[in-house]
């Protein structure tokens, strides 16, 4: 109950300090005032998952895919921006849903950033991953039936994730947020964006095969 | 009163044609320690399985479980989680979280029990195992006597009133795996906890158990107490070669009556039955060959801060013999093996394999020249989705093999139980047609009779000149096959000693049947050892 | 009291967050220097001795933010030289290198926060909001190793048969690519068993209650009165005294009235809570060991 307690405290006390500070010290926040947007949103997106039925397997399945995007984020740290994360995500999510891609998501950033360093920029991270994994759930049905439609959506979730990737390093760094600095920024990562992108259709061409036959086989084995 | 009452259970899984099980039905009262045996693949894990609602496999069902009158499937939910446990095979992925007392606490948290109760009971637990010196340490540094203990530990928390095992003591060393009988009895004794279980060496298990299954294709073959099940026991069933020693001595010596059980009543009926005069075997000719095999002075450790795991180890493997390592968990067998097969790099002395130093093979070259490795854990063999892909990438002919792998075939490698995989994956090994054959504890998980037929492989090879150097925890295994045996410990091999001598000097690590006849007799290590001197002497006038 | 390590998860959650907020508001160079030192000394406390500290990313860190700046924005009066025809001024200079002293600090907090936190507290902290994703994060942390491990004895199996180890380049990169195909199945399907032990000992059950061995000490709460306080404080201080620097058109540093001073007082009092700890600690111990 205590412990309850202390967690309520804790996350009410904060926002407010927050809010707080916010209307006193109005202008040149933004960096703060995005920080919380996302940490709210990625509040509320891990308590709707906290509030859906998952067996004890299914969430283990997770966890293990989980694994596996932060090995291969390990893998490949020498070559940037080049990474199997987003395609992993994405083949979690089309097959247990939109949530399961987020929590994956989120968690391959979380958990990878103690070995990368944690800093502001993770739950930008998390939620850029996260949120990866969410539309790719809500596109399922579709992403399932064709392997062109999967590489598409995974260019253009890299696309996505190095948006938002920017919108962080533009406002942490210059702390302003004009729409030319973030063009100068969006231009200056285009090469990023783009190994970001190009990767995931070379992943995901690479994995969506054997993934998906791993996972069949074990719907049909353990009944997942 | 009784516990358990299973009627009429028939299963069968989902994509099979067979069933799994058939017709089973016995009872088990309230107190008893069951053990359940029977060949690989009859189905022991299944029923086992079928006993406990939250593990129940898929598929399709008739009869009936009851667990204290109720029917399984209508046992509230905190009851069926509580007071049925289940320890599995695998030490490793039975445990849950990275901490001893988080992994501790699991079953009560899912309990709802207050935190000042948990913080009880599972300090009380903790004293009761010993775990107390490592409460507070991460599960990953448990060797895997301790990791199993902690699985025991960790489902007696929510005081069970069931306990099923599976196999609990496969990877354990022999000395580890009595210990962990001795405390299964003492809380059968303790507690008046109900225990099933099942396993393959039954040397320990038949003399502390009330009662013994037999399951023989899904059926119950046999069910009472083990010394009546023993002495029932047909001389042609391939579960005789698992009966402990004594059954099988006085089975082989065609005698009717009452067989011993255990080491005393063995000892008690070759000493009463049988005359002494001739006390000993002649001595087993063993031929050697050149070296093939040389440590000199080899120090190894995993990195530059951990303990030495190789100390000043030396050792000589000889052209044409099997030479079986024993020892303790976590002792260096496995390191040392990795050592020979030129995967682990000693930091000092010198490995040299058919004469040529290891560091001189560059490449692939050693592996090519005939030196090949059984790795303790077999699920690394495999890379490939058929057991037939993955022999394929050494060879397709499948026909100089010297058992039958055709069952197997077309099966995904994960999909064959614990025994098969061993098989198969020794049959990878030996498609390469190795000259050194290194095999780290080739019987794990297997059954009495294919466990023969390994022996039987075994001796094949050495006729054809192939160098078997194993590590195994099966003394009885051991004493079979081996031409020199060495105990591991500190770090190096203590005492080359030929089967003989080792087991009839050791007093732990040693068989059942050379504890039974010494004194009597010398040098008797094995169950055909002991019978060949006792048919040899003849029996004693009554 | 103890030293920061030893406090309560909860107390150690509301210290990191208070002490990162300030500087996070204004960009102050007095507030930002004690934040840079308090963030250094406490990383210091907290790193074991040998682990490396990794200045130089840090002072790269530093320089890179420093002149990013100034290339894209061109507020400022003073202009220095032209990139481009675009002007470089000072105070865009000046910007960037106090706002990299603001983030180099604010990662040296992340860093030892991510020290102290450990798994297990985080996952106490998160435990009872968040069940299922801690369950997640709990298991992920235990497979990341066995999934090394497992990765090496497979390699090694394979070596030790002949298979992949050629010195062919496609042959190597087929191999890995099955190594890793094969991991994927074994964590897959081993980690069934861990899922089954879960379920067979009540994951899953109404009414979990998590458990922890974490005691809430007078300590902890002395400590959190205190940080809270001072926070408090500081904020308030910064507030109401109108604490705030200009750079633009030209730098107005911030006027040193006592509200303002009393703000740099207790937000370096915080700033410097786990140094002063660990200072008490030391002399205590040393008290300790001469009375031995
Ligand atoms: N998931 C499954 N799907 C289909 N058949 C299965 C499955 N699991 C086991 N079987 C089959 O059911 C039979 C009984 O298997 P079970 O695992 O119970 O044997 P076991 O007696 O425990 O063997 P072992 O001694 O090797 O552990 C075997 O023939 C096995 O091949
Ligand atoms: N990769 C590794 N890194 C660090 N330490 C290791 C590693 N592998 C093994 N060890 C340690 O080396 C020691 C010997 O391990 P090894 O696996 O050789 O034992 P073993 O005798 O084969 O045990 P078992 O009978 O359980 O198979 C153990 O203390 C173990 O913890
Ligand atoms: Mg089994
Ligand atoms: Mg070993």
């Amino acid at each position: 109950m205590r412990k309850k307690l202390s967690i309520a405290l804790l996350l009410i006390s904060v926002p407010i300090i927050v809010l707080l500070g916010f209307t006193v010290f109005a202008d040149k926040s933004y960096a703060y005032l995005s920080l919380i947007i996302v940490v709210f949103a990625l509040a509320a997106l891990f308590l709707s998952f906290e509030k859906k039925e998952n067996s004890a397997r299914q969430l283990i399945v997770i966890a293990i895919m989980c694994v596996l995007s932060i090995v291969g984020r390990l893998v490949f740290a020498v070559i940037p921006a080049f990474k199997p994360v987003t395609a992993i995500i994405i083949l979690l999510s089309m097959y247990f849903g939109g949530e399961a891609g987020f929590i994956c998501g989120a968690m391959t950033a979380l958990i990878s950033n103690f070995y990368f360093g944690q800093g502001p920029w993770t739950p930008y991270q998390m939620l850029a991953w996260g949120l990866v994994g969410l539309f790719a759930g809500l596109l399922a049905p579709l992403l399932r039936r064709n392997l062109i439609i999967t590489c598409v959506y995974g260019a253009l979730a890299g696309v996505i994730f190095s948006l938002i990737m920017d919108i962080n390093t533009a406002m942490w760094y210059t702390n302003v947020f004009d729409f030319g600095v973030y063009a100068t920024k969006i231009a200056s990562s285009l090469p990023f964006t783009i190994t970001y992108a190009v990767s995931n259709v070379i992943f995901l061409l690479l994995l969506a095969k054997p993934i998906g036959k791993k996972i069949e086989r074990l719907k049909i084995k353990y009944g997942i | 009163m009784e516990i358990l009452d299973v009627r009429n259970l028939t299963f069968k899984y989902p994509n099979s044609d067979r069933n799994a099980l058939s017709d089973v039905s016995f009872k088990v009262n309230a107190g008893d320690f069951v053990v359940l045996f029977g060949e690989t693949g009859c189905g022991k894990t299944t029923l086992l399985r079928m006993l406990k609602r939250e593990l129940s496999p898929a598929g399709e069902k008739s009869g009936s479980v009851t667990f204290c009158g109720t029917e399984l499937s209508e046992l509230d939910a905190r009851t069926s989680a509580g007071e049925i446990g289940f320890v599995m095979q695998k030490p490793e992925t039975q445990i849950v979280t990275d901490k001893v007392w988080h992994e501790l606490a699991f079953g009560l948290e899912s309990a709802g029990v207050s935190k000042s109760a948990v913080n009880r009971r599972i300090s009380e637990m903790a004293s009761y195992f010993g775990i107390g010196n490592w409460f507070l340490r991460d599960v990953s540094e448990l060797s895997g006597g301790q990791k199993q203990l902690l699985n025991l530990a960790s489902v007696m928390v929510t005081q069970p009133k069931l306990l099923l095992l599976d196999e609990p003591t496969s990877q354990l060393d022999p000395i580890a795996a009595s210990e962990f009988i001795a405390t299964l009895a003492k809380l059968n004794r303790e507690l008046s906890l109900t225990i099933i279980i099942s396993e393959h060496r039954l040397e320990d298990l038949f003399l502390v158990a009330d009662k013994a299954i037999q399951l023989k294709d899904g059926r119950i073959a046999a069910y009472d107490t083990p010394r009546a099940v023993a002495s029932r026991m047909a001389n042609d069933d391939p579960m005789e070669a698992a009966m402990p020693s004594a059954v099988r001595i006085c089975k082989a010596l065609g005698d009717d009556s009452e067989p011993p059980l255990t080491v005393k009543e063995g000892r008690a009926f070759i000493e009463s039955g049988y005359g002494n005069a001739t006390r000993s075997l002649p001595p087993v000719e063993r031929v050697s060959g050149e070296e093939i095999l040389r440590f000199s002075r080899v120090f190894f450790r995993y990195a530059r801060e951990l303990p030495d795991v190789l100390n000043d180890m030396d050792l000589s493997v000889r052209k044409g013999e099997i030479f079986c390592i024993l020892g303790d968990n976590a002792s260096g067998k496995t390191t040392a093996l990795s050592v020979a097969a030129g995967l682990l790099k000693a930091y000092s002395g010198k490995v040299e394999v058919f004469g040529k130093k290891i560091s001189a093979y560059k490449g692939g070259e050693l592996y090519k020249n005939g030196v090949a490795m059984l790795p303790q854990d077999v699920q690394t063999v495999f890379l490939r989705d058929t057991v037939k892909d993955d022999l394929s990438e050494i060879s397709d002919d499948f026909s100089s093999l010297p058992f039958d792998v055709s069952p197997y075939l077309e099966k995904h490698p994960y999909d064959l139980s614990g025994g098969e995989q061993q098989l198969c994956a020794l049959a990878k090994i030996l498609l390469l047609k190795p000259r050194l054959l290194l095999l780290d504890e080739p019987t794990k998980g297997i059954d009495a009779a294919a466990k023969r037929r390994i022996i039987k492989i075994l001796r094949d090879l050495k006729e054809n000149g192939v160098t078997i150097l194993l590590v195994t925890h099966d003394v009885e295994f051991a004493a079979a096959c081996a031409d020199r045996c060495a105990l591991f410990f500190n770090g190096s091999v203590a005492a080359v000693e030929d089967p003989e001598t080792f087991f009839s000097e050791n007093n732990f690590y040693t068989t059942a049947a050379s504890r039974m006849s010494r004194g009597y007799y010398d040098r008797a290590v094995t169950v055909e050892n002991v019978v060949k001197l006792c048919a040899e002497n003849g029996r004693k006038p009554q | 009291m103890t030293d920061i390590k030893r406090l309560h998860p909860s107390a150690l959650m509301l210290y990191f967050i208070t002490v990162i907020l300030l500087p996070m508001f204004v960009l102050d160079p007095v507030i930002l220097a004690f934040s840079l030192a308090g963030s250094v000394l406490c990383l210091i406390c907290v790193k074991k001795s040998g682990e490396k500290s990794g200045i130089w990313l840090y002072i790269i860190l530093f320089f890179g933010i420093t002149l990013i700046n100034p290339l894209i924005s061109h507020h400022g009066e003073t202009e220095l030289f032209f990139i481009n025809n675009k002007p470089v001024t000072l105070e865009a200079i000046i910007y960037g290198a106090v706002s990299a002293i603001m983030i180099v600090g604010i990662i040296i907090w992340f860093r030892s926060f991510s020290l102290v936190m450990t798994g297990e507290k985080l996952l106490y902290l998160t435990g009872s909001v968040l069940p299922k994703s801690s369950l997640i994060l709990c298991t992920a942390l235990r497979y990341i190793p066995l999934f090394k491990q497992q990765s090496a004895k497979i390699r090694n199996a394979q070596k030790a048969m002949g298979l992949y180890s050629a010195d062919n380049i496609t042959d190597k990169l087929k191999g890995s690519a099955r190594v890793f195909s094969i991991l994927t199945t074994w964590s897959l399907e081993n980690s069934i068993d861990t899922a089954d032990s879960m379920k067979a000992r009540g994951y899953g059950l109404k009414h979990r209650k998590p458990f922890s061995l974490f005691k809430y000490h007078v300590s902890d709460v002395v400590f959190t009165v205190i940080a809270a306080m001072l926070a408090a404080g500081a904020i308030t201080f910064a507030a109401v005294g109108g604490l705030s620097m200009e750079f633009y058109p030209n730098i107005v540093l911030p006027t040193a009235s006592p509200l303002i001073i009393l703000c740099y007082v207790f937000y370096g009092a915080l700033a410097l809570l786990p140094a002063l700890l660990e200072l008490k600690e030391r002399i205590k111990w040393k008290y300790l060991t001469s009375a031995i």
